[in-house]
Protein backbone atom coordinates (compact mmCIF):
# COMPACT_ATOMS: atom_id res chain seq x y z
CA UNK A 1 0.00 0.00 0.00
CA UNK A 2 1.35 3.22 -1.48
CA UNK A 3 -0.14 5.64 1.89
CA UNK A 4 -1.10 3.93 5.23
CA UNK A 5 -4.91 4.02 5.61
CA UNK A 6 -5.87 6.80 7.49
CA UNK A 7 -3.72 8.83 5.53
CA UNK A 8 -4.89 7.67 2.00
CA UNK A 9 -8.57 8.60 3.13
CA UNK A 10 -7.41 12.11 3.75
CA UNK A 11 -6.16 12.91 0.78
CA UNK A 12 -8.91 11.01 -0.96
CA UNK A 13 -11.37 13.44 0.62
CA UNK A 14 -9.30 16.61 0.33
CA UNK A 15 -9.11 15.07 -3.70
CA UNK A 16 -12.92 15.85 -3.81
CA UNK A 17 -12.68 19.67 -2.77
CA UNK A 18 -13.17 21.56 -5.97
CA UNK A 19 -9.56 23.14 -7.79
CA UNK A 20 -7.95 20.18 -6.09
CA UNK A 21 -5.95 17.80 -7.60
CA UNK A 22 -4.36 14.47 -6.60
CA UNK A 23 -1.20 16.19 -6.03
CA UNK A 24 -2.66 18.75 -3.90
CA UNK A 25 -4.00 16.99 -2.10
CA UNK A 26 -1.12 15.06 -1.31
CA UNK A 27 0.37 18.48 -0.23
CA UNK A 28 -2.14 19.64 1.77
CA UNK A 29 -2.68 15.74 3.56
CA UNK A 30 1.64 15.89 4.71
CA UNK A 31 0.83 19.23 5.60
CA UNK A 32 -1.98 18.76 7.64
CA UNK A 33 -0.12 16.02 9.49
CA UNK A 34 2.90 18.36 10.48
CA UNK A 35 0.65 20.78 11.71
CA UNK A 36 -0.13 20.86 15.80
CA UNK A 37 -2.87 19.13 17.12
CA UNK A 38 -4.60 22.59 17.94
CA UNK A 39 -4.28 23.70 14.68
CA UNK A 40 -5.96 20.31 13.37
CA UNK A 41 -8.57 20.08 15.56
CA UNK A 42 -9.47 24.36 14.97
CA UNK A 43 -9.77 23.08 10.90
CA UNK A 44 -12.30 20.58 11.80
CA UNK A 45 -13.91 21.83 14.26
CA UNK A 46 -14.61 24.78 11.94
CA UNK A 47 -15.58 22.76 9.14
CA UNK A 48 -17.85 21.08 11.69
CA UNK A 49 -19.17 24.40 12.84
CA UNK A 50 -19.69 25.66 9.67
CA UNK A 51 -21.85 22.53 8.77
CA UNK A 52 -23.78 22.91 11.72
CA UNK A 53 -24.40 26.35 12.47
CA UNK A 54 -25.14 27.86 8.91
CA UNK A 55 -28.26 27.73 7.03
CA UNK A 56 -30.12 29.60 4.38
CA UNK A 57 -31.27 32.94 5.36
CA UNK A 58 -35.43 32.92 5.12
CA UNK A 59 -35.69 35.88 3.00
CA UNK A 60 -32.72 36.02 0.58
CA UNK A 61 -31.09 32.55 0.59
CA UNK A 62 -27.99 33.78 1.20
CA UNK A 63 -25.89 32.21 3.64
CA UNK A 64 -26.76 32.59 7.42
CA UNK A 65 -26.17 32.32 10.82
CA UNK A 66 -29.82 33.37 11.54
CA UNK A 67 -32.48 32.56 10.31
CA UNK A 68 -32.49 36.38 8.99
CA UNK A 69 -29.44 37.19 7.31
CA UNK A 70 -27.23 40.40 8.24
CA UNK A 71 -28.58 42.30 4.98
CA UNK A 72 -32.17 41.36 5.28
CA UNK A 73 -31.84 42.39 8.94
CA UNK A 74 -30.56 45.91 7.89
CA UNK A 75 -33.45 47.87 8.34
CA UNK A 76 -31.58 50.90 7.39
CA UNK A 77 -31.08 49.30 3.40
CA UNK A 78 -33.54 50.14 0.69
CA UNK A 79 -36.49 48.21 1.39
CA UNK A 80 -37.77 48.64 -2.40
CA UNK A 81 -34.91 47.62 -4.49
CA UNK A 82 -33.73 43.90 -5.12
CA UNK A 83 -30.64 42.37 -7.10
CA UNK A 84 -31.06 38.74 -8.01
CA UNK A 85 -27.51 36.73 -7.98
CA UNK A 86 -26.74 33.26 -8.90
CA UNK A 87 -24.47 32.19 -5.88
CA UNK A 88 -23.53 33.64 -2.56
CA UNK A 89 -20.19 34.23 -3.50
CA UNK A 90 -21.77 37.42 -6.29
CA UNK A 91 -23.41 39.15 -3.01
CA UNK A 92 -19.99 39.26 -1.24
CA UNK A 93 -18.68 40.80 -5.03
CA UNK A 94 -21.35 43.10 -5.15
CA UNK A 95 -21.16 44.40 -1.48
CA UNK A 96 -17.35 44.60 -1.61
CA UNK A 97 -17.54 47.63 -3.74
CA UNK A 98 -19.87 49.61 -1.29
CA UNK A 99 -22.55 50.96 -3.84
CA UNK A 100 -25.56 49.19 -3.86
CA UNK A 101 -27.67 49.19 -0.51
CA UNK A 102 -30.74 47.80 -1.22
CA UNK A 103 -31.71 43.45 -1.33
CA UNK A 104 -30.36 40.51 -2.60
CA UNK A 105 -31.91 37.22 -3.47
CA UNK A 106 -29.70 34.02 -4.64
CA UNK A 107 -30.95 31.66 -6.91
CA UNK A 108 -28.50 28.90 -6.03
CA UNK A 109 -27.41 28.30 -9.49
CA UNK A 110 -29.03 29.45 -13.19
CA UNK A 111 -31.12 27.40 -15.72
CA UNK A 112 -29.30 24.52 -17.25
CA UNK A 113 -31.72 22.06 -18.92
CA UNK A 114 -28.37 20.17 -19.44
CA UNK A 115 -27.81 19.54 -16.20
CA UNK A 116 -31.30 18.72 -15.15
CA UNK A 117 -31.61 22.31 -13.91
CA UNK A 118 -34.77 24.15 -13.87
CA UNK A 119 -36.95 26.51 -11.87
CA UNK A 120 -37.95 24.09 -9.51
CA UNK A 121 -34.03 23.00 -8.77
CA UNK A 122 -33.71 26.94 -7.86
CA UNK A 123 -35.26 29.20 -5.57
CA UNK A 124 -37.47 30.69 -7.67
CA UNK A 125 -40.78 30.11 -5.89
CA UNK A 126 -38.93 32.11 -2.64
CA UNK A 127 -37.99 35.19 -4.94
CA UNK A 128 -41.73 35.37 -6.38
CA UNK A 129 -42.87 34.87 -3.06
CA UNK A 130 -41.00 37.82 -1.84
CA UNK A 131 -42.03 40.11 -4.55
CA UNK A 132 -45.20 38.98 -4.17
CA UNK A 133 -45.19 40.94 -0.35
CA UNK A 134 -45.48 44.37 -2.53
CA UNK A 135 -42.34 45.81 -1.43
CA UNK A 136 -40.00 45.46 -4.11
CA UNK A 137 -40.60 47.96 -6.40
CA UNK A 138 -37.19 47.36 -8.75
CA UNK A 139 -36.02 43.59 -9.31
CA UNK A 140 -31.50 43.95 -10.62
CA UNK A 141 -31.06 40.53 -12.60
CA UNK A 142 -27.37 40.08 -12.14
CA UNK A 143 -26.77 37.15 -13.41
CA UNK A 144 -23.92 36.07 -15.40
CA UNK A 145 -23.56 37.66 -18.88
CA UNK A 146 -23.57 33.68 -20.36
CA UNK A 147 -25.93 31.59 -22.07
CA UNK A 148 -27.29 30.21 -19.40
CA UNK A 149 -27.17 33.40 -16.79
CA UNK A 150 -29.15 35.43 -20.42
CA UNK A 151 -31.39 32.18 -20.04
CA UNK A 152 -32.22 32.55 -16.47
CA UNK A 153 -32.06 36.55 -16.68
CA UNK A 154 -34.81 36.58 -19.31
CA UNK A 155 -37.35 33.75 -17.76
CA UNK A 156 -37.20 35.31 -14.17
CA UNK A 157 -37.89 39.09 -16.59
CA UNK A 158 -41.19 36.69 -18.15
CA UNK A 159 -42.08 35.86 -14.34
CA UNK A 160 -41.86 39.14 -12.55
CA UNK A 161 -42.83 42.20 -15.79
CA UNK A 162 -46.06 41.00 -15.44
CA UNK A 163 -46.86 42.50 -11.96
CA UNK A 164 -45.82 45.91 -13.32
CA UNK A 165 -42.35 46.07 -11.86
CA UNK A 166 -38.97 47.37 -12.58
CA UNK A 167 -36.92 45.24 -14.14
CA UNK A 168 -33.47 45.91 -15.50
CA UNK A 169 -30.18 43.56 -15.95
CA UNK A 170 -26.57 44.12 -15.31
CA UNK A 171 -25.10 45.87 -18.58
CA UNK A 172 -21.58 43.98 -19.74
CA UNK A 173 -18.93 45.92 -21.68
CA UNK A 174 -15.39 47.05 -21.76
CA UNK A 175 -13.48 46.28 -18.66
CA UNK A 176 -12.47 49.63 -16.92
CA UNK A 177 -8.91 50.21 -17.59
CA UNK A 178 -8.38 47.78 -20.36
CA UNK A 179 -6.85 48.19 -23.91
CA UNK A 180 -8.72 47.40 -26.71
CA UNK A 181 -6.09 45.78 -29.04
CA UNK A 182 -5.57 43.00 -26.35
CA UNK A 183 -9.55 42.63 -24.89
CA UNK A 184 -10.81 39.36 -26.08
CA UNK A 185 -13.31 39.52 -28.91
CA UNK A 186 -16.72 38.53 -27.02
CA UNK A 187 -16.16 41.07 -24.48
CA UNK A 188 -15.21 43.75 -27.39
CA UNK A 189 -18.67 42.73 -29.31
CA UNK A 190 -20.84 43.25 -26.46
CA UNK A 191 -19.55 46.40 -25.37
CA UNK A 192 -20.24 47.91 -28.85
CA UNK A 193 -23.68 46.08 -29.35
CA UNK A 194 -24.53 47.95 -25.72
CA UNK A 195 -22.66 51.52 -26.62
CA UNK A 196 -24.60 54.42 -25.07
CA UNK A 197 -24.98 57.73 -26.24
CA UNK A 198 -22.75 60.68 -25.01
CA UNK B 1 -26.74 45.02 -34.75
CA UNK B 2 -24.99 43.01 -36.93
CA UNK B 3 -21.39 43.55 -38.30
CA UNK B 4 -21.76 41.79 -41.65
CA UNK B 5 -24.39 44.71 -42.83
CA UNK B 6 -20.87 46.01 -44.87
CA UNK B 7 -19.84 42.24 -46.12
CA UNK B 8 -19.71 42.85 -50.06
CA UNK B 9 -18.31 46.56 -49.49
CA UNK B 10 -15.00 47.38 -51.15
CA UNK B 11 -12.24 47.90 -49.06
CA UNK B 12 -9.38 50.30 -50.08
CA UNK B 13 -6.09 48.22 -51.05
CA UNK B 14 -4.03 47.97 -48.28
CA UNK B 15 -0.25 47.34 -48.46
CA UNK B 16 0.50 43.40 -47.90
CA UNK B 17 0.16 41.67 -45.02
CA UNK B 18 3.08 38.93 -45.57
CA UNK B 19 4.61 36.40 -42.87
CA UNK B 20 8.30 37.55 -42.23
CA UNK B 21 9.42 34.64 -40.33
CA UNK B 22 8.12 31.58 -38.42
CA UNK B 23 9.64 29.88 -35.54
CA UNK B 24 8.28 26.43 -34.07
CA UNK B 25 9.52 24.38 -31.18
CA UNK B 26 8.58 20.82 -30.96
CA UNK B 27 5.44 21.22 -33.37
CA UNK B 28 4.99 18.33 -34.76
CA UNK B 29 8.11 16.79 -36.45
CA UNK B 30 9.84 19.79 -35.88
CA UNK B 31 12.30 20.13 -33.13
CA UNK B 32 12.88 23.81 -33.27
CA UNK B 33 12.93 25.76 -36.92
CA UNK B 34 13.11 29.17 -38.03
CA UNK B 35 12.54 30.59 -41.57
CA UNK B 36 12.62 33.26 -43.08
CA UNK B 37 9.75 33.17 -45.96
CA UNK B 38 9.50 35.71 -49.07
CA UNK B 39 6.59 38.28 -48.92
CA UNK B 40 5.78 36.42 -52.08
CA UNK B 41 5.75 32.94 -53.37
CA UNK B 42 7.67 30.21 -51.47
CA UNK B 43 7.61 26.67 -52.64
CA UNK B 44 8.13 23.67 -50.12
CA UNK B 45 8.67 20.45 -51.84
CA UNK B 46 10.36 17.00 -50.43
CA UNK B 47 9.48 13.96 -49.83
CA UNK B 48 6.15 12.86 -47.97
CA UNK B 49 5.85 12.86 -44.80
CA UNK B 50 9.09 14.71 -44.53
CA UNK B 51 7.18 17.91 -42.51
CA UNK B 52 5.31 19.82 -45.32
CA UNK B 53 2.24 19.93 -44.46
CA UNK B 54 3.37 20.55 -41.27
CA UNK B 55 5.01 23.64 -41.59
CA UNK B 56 1.90 24.76 -43.61
CA UNK B 57 -0.09 23.66 -40.57
CA UNK B 58 1.70 25.97 -38.34
CA UNK B 59 1.06 28.91 -40.03
CA UNK B 60 -2.87 27.40 -40.63
CA UNK B 61 -2.82 27.31 -36.66
CA UNK B 62 -2.00 30.72 -36.38
CA UNK B 63 -4.68 31.82 -38.41
CA UNK B 64 -7.55 29.77 -37.36
CA UNK B 65 -6.53 28.30 -33.90
CA UNK B 66 -7.10 24.60 -35.33
CA UNK B 67 -5.21 22.27 -36.37
CA UNK B 68 -5.77 20.67 -40.09
CA UNK B 69 -8.08 17.75 -40.53
CA UNK B 70 -9.25 18.82 -37.01
CA UNK B 71 -7.07 17.23 -35.07
CA UNK B 72 -6.53 17.55 -31.37
CA UNK B 73 -4.27 20.37 -30.38
CA UNK B 74 -1.97 17.72 -28.10
CA UNK B 75 -1.34 15.72 -31.56
CA UNK B 76 0.91 18.54 -32.38
CA UNK B 77 2.75 18.28 -30.11
CA UNK B 78 6.11 16.21 -30.88
CA UNK B 79 6.96 13.07 -29.35
CA UNK B 80 8.38 12.76 -26.27
CA UNK B 81 8.14 16.81 -25.36
CA UNK B 82 5.48 18.62 -23.46
CA UNK B 83 4.67 21.85 -25.23
CA UNK B 84 5.09 23.19 -28.80
CA UNK B 85 4.71 26.68 -29.67
CA UNK B 86 4.45 28.35 -33.02
CA UNK B 87 5.39 31.78 -33.48
CA UNK B 88 4.82 34.18 -36.70
CA UNK B 89 6.17 37.81 -37.32
CA UNK B 90 3.76 39.81 -39.12
CA UNK B 91 5.07 42.27 -41.88
CA UNK B 92 5.00 45.39 -42.02
CA UNK B 93 4.05 45.76 -38.77
CA UNK B 94 6.02 43.49 -36.91
CA UNK B 95 3.32 42.17 -34.66
CA UNK B 96 4.14 38.64 -32.98
CA UNK B 97 1.88 36.24 -33.48
CA UNK B 98 2.36 32.89 -30.77
CA UNK B 99 0.74 30.16 -29.99
CA UNK B 100 1.48 27.41 -27.28
CA UNK B 101 -0.41 23.53 -27.11
CA UNK B 102 0.69 22.12 -23.83
CA UNK B 103 -0.61 18.83 -22.57
CA UNK B 104 -3.46 18.76 -20.01
CA UNK B 105 -4.54 22.30 -20.32
CA UNK B 106 -5.71 24.30 -23.11
CA UNK B 107 -3.68 26.59 -26.33
CA UNK B 108 -2.82 29.82 -25.17
CA UNK B 109 -2.46 32.80 -27.82
CA UNK B 110 -0.21 35.70 -27.63
CA UNK B 111 -0.08 38.87 -29.52
CA UNK B 112 3.76 40.52 -29.21
CA UNK B 113 4.51 38.75 -26.14
CA UNK B 114 1.52 39.03 -24.38
CA UNK B 115 -0.91 36.36 -23.58
CA UNK B 116 -4.96 37.07 -24.99
CA UNK B 117 -7.54 36.08 -22.31
CA UNK B 118 -8.74 33.50 -25.09
CA UNK B 119 -7.27 31.30 -28.43
CA UNK B 120 -10.13 32.83 -30.15
CA UNK B 121 -8.66 35.77 -29.93
CA UNK B 122 -5.85 35.48 -32.20
CA UNK B 123 -8.31 34.65 -35.34
CA UNK B 124 -8.57 37.82 -37.98
CA UNK B 125 -5.02 38.31 -37.14
CA UNK B 126 -3.83 36.25 -39.77
CA UNK B 127 -6.45 35.73 -42.44
CA UNK B 128 -5.45 32.53 -44.87
CA UNK B 129 -7.36 30.64 -47.06
CA UNK B 130 -5.55 26.92 -46.77
CA UNK B 131 -6.23 24.62 -50.15
CA UNK B 132 -5.83 20.70 -49.44
CA UNK B 133 -7.35 17.37 -50.44
CA UNK B 134 -9.24 16.93 -47.41
CA UNK B 135 -11.08 19.94 -49.16
CA UNK B 136 -12.89 17.88 -51.57
CA UNK B 137 -15.42 16.65 -48.70
CA UNK B 138 -16.86 20.47 -49.45
CA UNK B 139 -18.24 19.06 -52.60
CA UNK B 140 -18.68 15.12 -51.67
CA UNK B 141 -19.11 15.14 -48.06
CA UNK B 142 -22.41 16.06 -46.03
CA UNK B 143 -23.98 19.28 -45.45
CA UNK B 144 -22.38 19.63 -41.94
CA UNK B 145 -18.49 19.39 -44.20
CA UNK B 146 -20.04 22.34 -45.93
CA UNK B 147 -21.62 24.29 -42.97
CA UNK B 148 -18.14 23.93 -41.53
CA UNK B 149 -16.57 25.17 -44.11
CA UNK B 150 -18.41 28.59 -44.37
CA UNK B 151 -18.32 28.97 -40.56
CA UNK B 152 -14.50 28.48 -40.47
CA UNK B 153 -14.37 31.18 -43.27
CA UNK B 154 -16.50 33.62 -41.95
CA UNK B 155 -15.49 33.18 -38.23
CA UNK B 156 -11.75 34.60 -39.39
CA UNK B 157 -13.29 36.87 -41.11
CA UNK B 158 -15.71 38.13 -38.19
CA UNK B 159 -15.18 37.67 -34.45
CA UNK B 160 -18.83 38.27 -34.13
CA UNK B 161 -19.71 35.54 -35.91
CA UNK B 162 -18.07 33.01 -33.97
CA UNK B 163 -19.27 34.68 -30.93
CA UNK B 164 -23.02 34.13 -32.77
CA UNK B 165 -22.27 30.12 -33.34
CA UNK B 166 -20.96 29.34 -30.35
CA UNK B 167 -23.44 30.58 -28.26
CA UNK B 168 -25.97 29.44 -30.75
CA UNK B 169 -24.65 25.54 -29.95
CA UNK B 170 -24.65 26.10 -26.88
CA UNK B 171 -28.30 27.00 -26.39
CA UNK B 172 -29.00 24.64 -29.12
CA UNK B 173 -27.64 21.54 -26.28
CA UNK B 174 -29.59 23.12 -23.96
CA UNK B 175 -32.92 23.11 -25.66
CA UNK B 176 -32.21 20.02 -26.99
CA UNK B 177 -31.86 18.78 -23.32
CA UNK B 178 -35.16 20.33 -22.54
CA UNK B 179 -36.70 18.78 -25.34
CA UNK B 180 -35.44 15.20 -24.39
CA UNK B 181 -36.57 15.70 -20.98
CA UNK B 182 -40.05 16.44 -21.99
CA UNK B 183 -40.83 13.15 -22.65
CA UNK B 184 -40.09 12.38 -18.62
CA UNK B 185 -42.14 15.45 -17.89
CA UNK B 186 -44.04 18.92 -18.73
CA UNK B 187 -42.31 22.10 -18.96
CA UNK B 188 -43.99 25.01 -19.65
CA UNK B 189 -43.39 27.52 -22.42
CA UNK B 190 -41.09 29.78 -20.76
CA UNK B 191 -38.92 27.19 -20.04
CA UNK B 192 -38.30 26.86 -23.74
CA UNK B 193 -38.88 30.52 -24.80
CA UNK B 194 -35.43 31.79 -22.86
CA UNK B 195 -33.47 28.97 -25.37
CA UNK B 196 -35.83 29.88 -28.09
CA UNK B 197 -34.49 33.39 -28.26
CA UNK B 198 -31.17 33.27 -28.17
CA UNK B 199 -31.36 30.36 -30.65
CA UNK B 200 -33.61 32.71 -32.62
CA UNK B 201 -31.26 35.92 -32.27
CA UNK B 202 -27.74 34.33 -32.67
CA UNK B 203 -29.60 31.90 -35.56
CA UNK B 204 -30.64 35.58 -37.35
CA UNK B 205 -26.92 36.31 -37.58
CA UNK B 206 -25.54 33.57 -38.65
CA UNK B 207 -27.67 32.93 -41.37
CA UNK B 208 -27.53 36.73 -42.44
CA UNK B 209 -23.81 36.17 -42.29
CA UNK B 210 -24.05 33.18 -44.13
CA UNK B 211 -26.64 34.37 -47.06
CA UNK B 212 -24.39 37.30 -47.53
CA UNK B 213 -21.03 35.00 -48.08
CA UNK B 214 -22.78 32.76 -50.04
CA UNK B 215 -23.96 35.70 -52.18
CA UNK B 216 -20.89 37.66 -52.87
CA UNK B 217 -18.69 34.03 -53.02
CA UNK B 218 -20.96 32.79 -55.97
CA UNK B 219 -19.81 35.47 -58.39
CA UNK B 220 -16.23 35.35 -57.36
CA UNK B 221 -15.97 31.39 -57.49
CA UNK B 222 -18.00 31.34 -60.84
CA UNK B 223 -14.98 34.11 -62.59
CA UNK B 224 -12.24 31.28 -61.46
CA UNK B 225 -14.51 28.57 -62.43
CA UNK B 226 -14.35 29.74 -66.20
CA UNK B 227 -10.88 30.76 -65.62
CA UNK B 228 -10.16 26.92 -65.10
CA UNK B 229 -11.11 26.53 -68.45
CA UNK B 230 -13.97 24.53 -67.86
CA UNK B 231 -16.66 26.73 -69.91
CA UNK B 232 -18.94 25.58 -67.35
CA UNK B 233 -21.41 27.25 -64.85
CA UNK B 234 -20.46 27.05 -61.50
CA UNK B 235 -23.44 28.55 -58.85
CA UNK B 236 -23.22 28.43 -55.18
CA UNK B 237 -26.19 28.82 -53.09
CA UNK B 238 -27.05 29.03 -49.44
CA UNK B 239 -30.04 26.45 -48.93
CA UNK B 240 -31.83 27.25 -45.15
CA UNK B 241 -34.00 24.48 -44.90
CA UNK B 242 -36.58 26.34 -43.35
CA UNK B 243 -38.44 29.30 -44.07
CA UNK B 244 -37.04 31.65 -40.92
CA UNK B 245 -34.91 34.24 -41.78
CA UNK B 246 -35.07 36.97 -39.32
CA UNK B 247 -35.37 37.07 -35.60
CA UNK B 248 -39.43 36.75 -35.07
CA UNK B 249 -39.90 34.07 -37.89
CA UNK B 250 -37.78 31.65 -36.38
CA UNK B 251 -38.83 32.59 -33.05
CA UNK B 252 -42.55 31.49 -34.24
CA UNK B 253 -40.81 28.42 -35.89
CA UNK B 254 -39.40 27.48 -33.09
CA UNK B 255 -42.58 27.72 -31.03
CA UNK B 256 -44.48 25.91 -33.64
CA UNK B 257 -42.10 23.18 -34.09
CA UNK B 258 -42.00 22.04 -30.18
CA UNK B 259 -44.18 19.33 -30.07
CA UNK B 260 -43.22 16.96 -32.88
CA UNK B 261 -39.29 18.41 -31.79
CA UNK B 262 -40.24 16.56 -28.57
CA UNK B 263 -40.81 13.27 -30.27
CA UNK B 264 -37.60 13.29 -31.99
CA UNK B 265 -35.74 14.57 -29.32
CA UNK B 266 -33.74 17.19 -30.94
CA UNK B 267 -34.19 20.64 -33.04
CA UNK B 268 -34.81 20.53 -36.52
CA UNK B 269 -35.09 24.21 -37.24
CA UNK B 270 -32.43 26.42 -37.83
CA UNK B 271 -29.18 26.95 -39.54
CA UNK B 272 -27.72 23.69 -38.18
CA UNK B 273 -29.69 21.87 -40.61
CA UNK B 274 -28.85 24.37 -43.78
CA UNK B 275 -26.73 23.51 -46.61
CA UNK B 276 -24.47 25.35 -49.21
CA UNK B 277 -25.71 24.21 -52.61
CA UNK B 278 -22.64 23.85 -55.26
CA UNK B 279 -23.98 22.93 -58.75
CA UNK B 280 -22.07 22.42 -62.21
CA UNK B 281 -24.04 23.42 -65.20
CA UNK B 282 -26.79 22.93 -62.72
CA UNK B 283 -26.84 19.56 -61.48
CA UNK B 284 -25.63 19.32 -58.14
CA UNK B 285 -21.46 19.06 -58.17
CA UNK B 286 -22.17 16.16 -55.47
CA UNK B 287 -24.16 13.90 -57.15
CA UNK B 288 -23.14 13.98 -60.66
CA UNK B 289 -20.09 15.85 -61.00
CA UNK B 290 -17.01 13.74 -61.99
CA UNK B 291 -13.94 13.67 -60.05
CA UNK B 292 -12.22 16.59 -61.90
CA UNK B 293 -15.01 18.54 -61.93
CA UNK B 294 -15.35 17.98 -58.17
CA UNK B 295 -12.06 18.79 -57.49
CA UNK B 296 -12.13 21.97 -60.30
CA UNK B 297 -15.40 23.06 -58.28
CA UNK B 298 -13.90 22.96 -54.96
CA UNK B 299 -10.43 24.91 -55.86
CA UNK B 300 -12.86 27.50 -57.74
CA UNK B 301 -14.97 28.26 -54.38
CA UNK B 302 -12.16 27.70 -52.38
CA UNK B 303 -9.96 30.65 -54.14
CA UNK B 304 -12.77 32.50 -54.64
CA UNK B 305 -12.50 32.90 -50.66
CA UNK B 306 -9.13 33.97 -51.65
CA UNK B 307 -10.38 36.78 -53.83
CA UNK B 308 -13.35 37.53 -51.18
CA UNK B 309 -10.50 38.27 -48.32
CA UNK B 310 -8.98 40.24 -50.58
CA UNK B 311 -11.84 42.61 -51.93
CA UNK B 312 -12.60 42.42 -47.76
CA UNK B 313 -9.60 43.49 -45.92
CA UNK B 314 -7.77 45.11 -49.07
CA UNK B 315 -4.98 42.83 -48.63
CA UNK B 316 -5.40 39.29 -49.87
CA UNK B 317 -5.12 36.86 -47.08
CA UNK B 318 -1.78 34.27 -47.18
CA UNK B 319 -2.47 30.98 -49.53
CA UNK B 320 -1.49 27.80 -48.21
CA UNK B 321 -1.60 25.29 -51.30
CA UNK B 322 -1.20 21.61 -49.69
CA UNK B 323 0.00 19.14 -52.60
CA UNK B 324 -2.83 20.96 -54.90
CA UNK B 325 -0.50 21.11 -57.85
CA UNK B 326 0.63 17.75 -58.19
CA UNK B 327 -2.90 16.42 -58.76
CA UNK B 328 -4.15 17.99 -61.41
CA UNK B 329 -3.59 17.46 -65.48
CA UNK B 330 -1.42 19.77 -67.15
CA UNK B 331 -3.74 22.05 -68.66
CA UNK B 332 -5.37 22.60 -65.31
CA UNK B 333 -2.34 22.75 -63.35
CA UNK B 334 -0.78 25.86 -65.29
CA UNK B 335 -4.75 27.60 -65.45
CA UNK B 336 -4.46 27.29 -61.78
CA UNK B 337 -1.08 28.66 -61.39
CA UNK B 338 -2.29 31.66 -63.60
CA UNK B 339 -5.16 32.03 -60.91
CA UNK B 340 -2.64 31.94 -58.47
CA UNK B 341 -0.47 34.72 -59.70
CA UNK B 342 -3.02 37.20 -60.86
CA UNK B 343 -4.95 36.66 -57.24
CA UNK B 344 -2.38 35.53 -54.33
CA UNK B 345 -0.28 37.97 -52.46
CA UNK B 346 1.88 35.45 -50.21
CA UNK B 347 1.70 31.74 -50.70
CA UNK B 348 3.23 28.84 -49.12
CA UNK B 349 2.99 25.65 -51.60
CA UNK B 350 3.71 21.98 -51.00
CA UNK B 351 4.89 19.65 -53.83
CA UNK B 352 6.87 16.67 -53.84
CA UNK B 353 8.47 17.82 -57.11
CA UNK B 354 9.42 21.52 -56.84
CA UNK B 355 8.52 21.61 -60.82
CA UNK B 356 5.18 20.58 -60.04
CA UNK B 357 4.83 24.41 -58.71
CA UNK B 358 5.52 25.72 -62.88
CA UNK B 359 8.14 27.84 -64.39
CA UNK B 360 6.46 30.87 -63.84
CA UNK B 361 5.98 30.36 -59.98
CA UNK B 362 9.35 29.14 -59.46
CA UNK B 363 10.98 32.09 -60.70
CA UNK B 364 9.65 34.23 -58.41
CA UNK B 365 9.48 32.13 -55.16
CA UNK B 366 11.71 31.56 -52.49
CA UNK B 367 12.42 27.31 -52.33
CA UNK B 368 12.41 25.10 -49.50
CA UNK B 369 13.38 21.22 -49.63
CA UNK B 370 12.20 19.52 -46.34
CA UNK B 371 13.78 16.39 -45.21
CA UNK B 372 13.01 14.98 -41.67
CA UNK B 373 11.94 17.78 -40.01
CA UNK B 374 14.41 20.32 -41.03
CA UNK B 375 14.35 22.94 -44.04
CA UNK B 376 17.29 24.39 -46.28
CA UNK B 377 16.82 26.97 -48.62
CA UNK B 378 17.39 25.61 -52.15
Amino acid sequence: MLFARPLAELIAELEKLPGVGPKSAQRLAYHLLKTTDADANRLADSIRNAKLKLRFCAKCQNISENEICEICADLRRDQHVLCVVAEPRDIAAIERINEYRGQYHVLHGLMSPMDGIGPEQLRVRELLGRLGEGQIEEVILATNPTIEGDATALYLAKLIKPAGLKVSRLAHGMPVGAELDYADSATLISALEYRREM
Amino acid sequence: MHAFEELSRDVEERPLHAVGSVSLREFRNYEALDLELSPGFNVVSGPNAQGKTNLLESLYLLSTTRLLRGQRDAEAIRDGADKATVSAKILPTETELGMSIERGTRKKASLNGLGLPRAADLIGRLPCVCVSAADMEIVRGEPSERRLFLDLELSSLYPAYLRHLTLYKRALEQRNALLKDSRERHHPAESFEIWEDQLANHGAGIRLARREFVASLGPLAQEIHEEMGQGEGLALSYLEKDEAATYEAALAKLAESRSHEIARGTTVVGPHRDDLEILVDSREARLFGSQGQQRTAVISTKMATLAFGRRHTGSPPLLLLDDILSDLDERRRSLLTQIVLSRAGQAVLTCTEASAAGEAILEKAKRFEVWAGSIKEA
